[in-house]
């Protein structure tokens, strides 16, 4: 699964933390792989923040997150690496055409619909001739629904849109793309780290092996799955010094496979997470969540259905909550739901079908996720599957 | 290459450097580190590389957009050096 370059750095790599990382310093004296290291997550780094931040002497850039974990978290960067990060990102982006003075329009993540505000990113389009213009999938629809409805052309100038933080929904892909004028590429990244994959031009979604060293595991057993098995998205950034992220557990699944012909390591990642279904003294096996993405696709593929979020109220309790068309038959989506959480799940489940005009994305990640969890336990507040 | 396109090189990339950072040439040297030293950032970084390519010629591939080539004022020369002599 991993190239041989990529290996070389890590296993360079594990020496450099043994040594100079004192939360590492354990590994100091012995022989060991890269993979005997621990996985790391948020929760851990919090714990154990004296022995793992190492601030530069020059200047450092902060950002906070509570991402879909609820895990506040502190990110610190030195000017080195942010300026690596960046040059990462611009490097995909180059992919697509962009000069290396380019204009971006960025979309807001608290977009609403109100006229007024479409009206002000039309205005910005207009101004700006951006190169490329990047917002959650969710913000672009509207924008490309706004610009359909109004027939107002896209900039001439425009070379790609850039999805960041939401998974596209495919039926509305095309949509989205016809009304911009151009293909829109999807992105991949955590605050924490920044860039692990973006979609080139002939489409397929790729991980860039200059910046991060991506495994996918098994959340149970916590090893390796075989090549394209779904698992964790488990993520070592080759950047980051000032804070390591070392075999960091990002709950994202997904899986990786590498290109015969081009032997660029492709990634597809599921519009949910691991932690959230949340079970009272339950272990919920990873395999279950491929029967979500069966789910999830057939969803997608309903042209009528303009949003869709399925709502954990309870253990045992789910809303699928749907903005559709008032004359689409949606009872059938409710049952294949029940069925298969009361399946997979071994608990019986009450499902409940919702219809809004609506669903609004998340107050401060500005994110609407396709599965969110009203049940609050401790676990669950670290991100931890039980 | 003779010496004295070679020292040309050197100034004028010295030079461009300089305007980035907004900084005199004759207070860079050759082992100033650009983001430590000269303060160059993120934003500043592609700058640099579009001054060096509209005044040098060469077009940069994907893989030239890694800070390391231009960790510093030295490794920053030799790079296009290098280029300038493909």
């Amino acid at each position: 699964m991993s190239n041989p370059s990529i290996i070389t750095i890590v296993e360079q790599m594990k020496h450099e933390l043994a040594h100079q990382v004192p939360y590492y310093f354990p590994w100091g004296n012995k022989e060991f792989t890269f993979r005997d290291l621990p996985f790391s997550n948020k929760h851990l780094i919090n714990e154990h923040r004296d022995q793992l931040e190492r601030l530069p002497q020059g200047k450092t850039y902060e950002s906070y997150t509570s991402g879909t974990t609820g895990i506040p978290y502190r990110c610190i960067r030195s000017a080195e690496e942010q300026c690596k990060l960046s040059a990462a990102i611009f490097r995909n982006r180059r992919r697509w055409g962009i000069p290396l003075r380019h204009r971006m329009l960025l979309l807001s993540n608290r977009m609403s619909d109100e006229p007024k505000m479409m009206e002000h990113y039309v205005q910005q389009m207009s101004i700006q001739q951006p190169h490329f213009i990047q917002g959650r999938f969710s913000s672009l629809y509207q924008l490309a629904q706004y610009m359909t409805d109004k027939q107002i052309e896209p900039p001439p100038s425009l070379l790609f849109i850039q999805n960041w933080g939401e998974s596209i929904i495919p039926s509305q892909r095309a949509f989205v793309e016809a009304a911009f004028g151009v293909r829109l590429a999807d992105y991949y990244g955590l605050e924490e780290m920044w860039l692990i994959a973006f979609e080139a031009p002939d489409g397929r979604f790729l991980v860039d092996e200059q910046v991060v060293f991506v495994e996918v595991i098994d959340p149970d057993t916590l090893e390796p799955v075989s090549d394209g098995e779904y698992g964790e998205i488990v993520v070592t950034s080759l950047v980051m010094r000032t804070v390591p992220y070392v075999r960091y557990r990002t709950g994202d699944i997904g899986k990786i496979w590498r290109d015969d012909q081009t032997g660029s390591l492709c990634i597809q990642l599921m519009p949910m997470r691991m932690s959230q279904i949340v079970l009272p003294d339950k272990r919920v096996n990873a395999a279950f969540f491929r029967y979500f993405d069966k789910f999830f696709y057939d969803l997608f593929k309903q042209q009528s259905i303009r949003q869709f979020q399925i709502v954990q109220t309870a253990y045992t309790s789910f809303t699928l909550r749907v903005a559709a068309d008032e004359l689409v038959q949606l009872d059938h989506l409710e049952k294949s739901l029940h069925t298969l959480l009361s399946n997979y799940l071994h608990v019986e489940v009450n499902v409940s079908l919702e219809r809004v005009s609506r669903i609004l994305s998340h107050s401060e990640s500005g994110k609407v996720p396709f599965f969110v969890t009203q049940v609050q336990t401790e676990q669950a507040e670290r991100g931890v599957m039980i | 290459m003779t010496n004295t396109s070679i020292d040309s090189i050197y100034n004028q990339v010295v030079h461009v450097i300089g305007k980035i950072v907004k900084k005199s040439p004759e207070n860079i040297v050759d082992d100033h580190q650009l983001i430590e030293d000269l303060g160059l950032d993120s934003l500043l970084f592609l700058d640099l590389l579009a001054e060096l390519e509209a005044k040098f010629g060469f077009e940069l591939s994907i893989d030239d957009f890694d800070p390391e080539y231009f960790h510093s004022v030295h490794s920053t020369v030799a790079f296009v050096k290098d280029r300038v002599q493909a």
